[in-house]
């Protein structure tokens, strides 16, 4: 599985924004809804990068068979 | 945790919204809001400038000045090299993102009022000052390298919208006036002020409703991007508060006008200015992301962090 840069930033991002979210929550400040946010985040960034690399391989198998039947 | 009064109109009205409801806001009755806001902001302002007037708080509007040009500088390499944006809505979402938005900044006060916690009562000269470099940064990013710049229409843009004018017009009146003079009109302006923001951000909060819908339209990275800007605006904002010796209440303010993001003046000026940008992806993020992100999460967040880091 690939990502394009702006999948890699999207997933980066969320996910540094659920660490930021979490370390300070620990160490008491009220920052849990940023970790959460963070969270829906990477979810959403996940899937769709998910979908989106699923979309390419079937395109590539698609191609290749073509190829090969021609 | 206890939540401010005014975010709760907020939430009724995006709740309302997202449930599909038919609260019915007149659209004359929200753009009278913006003035009153702006002004009442404006005013409150210009009362108090008299007894802050000082060499040092020169340089803090120096200081702020250039703030408000570097933020879109942040944002526009993000949104061009991550996002993958063309030129124009990359320069046009930046000038969005390096602008402020009064209501943020009007939330951010009540959050202190609430709390009792004092800050400097100039703050809307820099409210003010924040509106316009932005919008000349982000026309000036939106041009190609060889092509013309009409300075006396970016400069018309910048300086002369309504955001900029009110609350300009609102701190030069407050001025002249003095705190006495003030005190005949403080009925409508000053204590109607928290009233009137709980309307305004019941409409907004049907805005946000609305604009979060078309996130699935413009992808993740609008999303991802309008709660990191305001992270880095935020943190910046309140370091540079925190370099000019400013209370909690300041530091917390400048936090937040830097993670703010405009969407009255910057869309109005950028329609004009920049007429093949797509405006609503801006809206979008500064609306559907942004805007309920700080009033949710980011004030709240900002003053724990404030209060804790730097000033127990």
């Amino acid at each position: 599985m690939s990502f394009n840069r702006t999948q890699a930033f999207e997933l980066f991002t969320s996910l540094l924004i659920v660490l930021i979210g979490s370390c300070f929550a620990i160490f008491g400040y009220s920052s849990w809804m940023l970790a959460i946010v963070g969270g829906a985040l990477f979810v959403l960034s996940f899937s769709r990068a998910l979908r989106s690399s699923k979309r390419r391989t079937d395109r590539r198998s698609n191609t290749g068979e073509a190829q090969h039947a021609n | 945790m206890q939540i401010d009064i005014v975010v709760v109109f907020f939430l009724l009205g995006f709740i309302a919204t997202f449930l599909k409801s038919d609260i019915d806001f007149p659209e004359g009755l929200y753009k009278g809001l913006v003035l009153f806001l702006l002004l009442a902001i404006g005013l409150k302002g210009g009362s108090a400038l008299e007894q802050y007037f000082s060499a040092s708080l020169i340089i803090q509007v120096v200081a702020v000045l250039a703030f408000g040009f570097i933020l879109p500088l942040i944002a526009f390499p993000m949104l061009r090299y991550f996002g993958q944006l063309d030129r124009i809505n990359a320069a046009n979402i930046a000038a969005h993102y390096g602008s402020v938005s009064v209501a943020t900044y009007a939330v951010a006060v009540a959050f202190l009022e609430s709390k009792g916690v004092d800050y400097e009562a100039y703050f809307p000269l820099f409210v003010a000052i924040l509106e316009a470099p932005a919008i000349a940064v982000g026309i000036l990013l939106a041009k190609q390298r060889n092509s013309s710049v009409n300075l006396k229409g970016l400069l018309h843009e910048s300086l002369l919208n309504q955001g900029v004018l009110l609350l300009f017009g609102g701190v030069l009146i407050g001025w002249l006036a003095g705190p006495q003079q003030m005190a005949s009109i403080a009925p409508l302006f000053k204590d109607l002020f928290h009233g009137a923001l709980g309307l305004f951000l019941l409409a907004m909060g049907q805005i946000a409703a609305r604009q979060s819908k078309h996130l699935i339209e413009y992808g993740t990275f609008i999303a991802t991007f309008g709660i990191l800007m305001p992270l880095i605006g935020g943190l910046l904002g309140g370091l540079l508060a925190w370099s000019f010796g400013l209370s909690e209440g300041g530091t917390l303010l400048l936090a937040t006008l830097g993670a703010s993001c405009s969407y009255i003046a910057v869309p109005a000026a950028m329609s004009v200015a920049l007429p093949q940008a797509n405006q609503g992806v801006a809206i979008t993020a500064s609306l559907g992301v942004t805007f309920p992100f700080n009033v949710l999460v980011g004030i709240p967040l900002y003053y724990s962090l404030i209060h804790k880091l730097l000033f127990s």
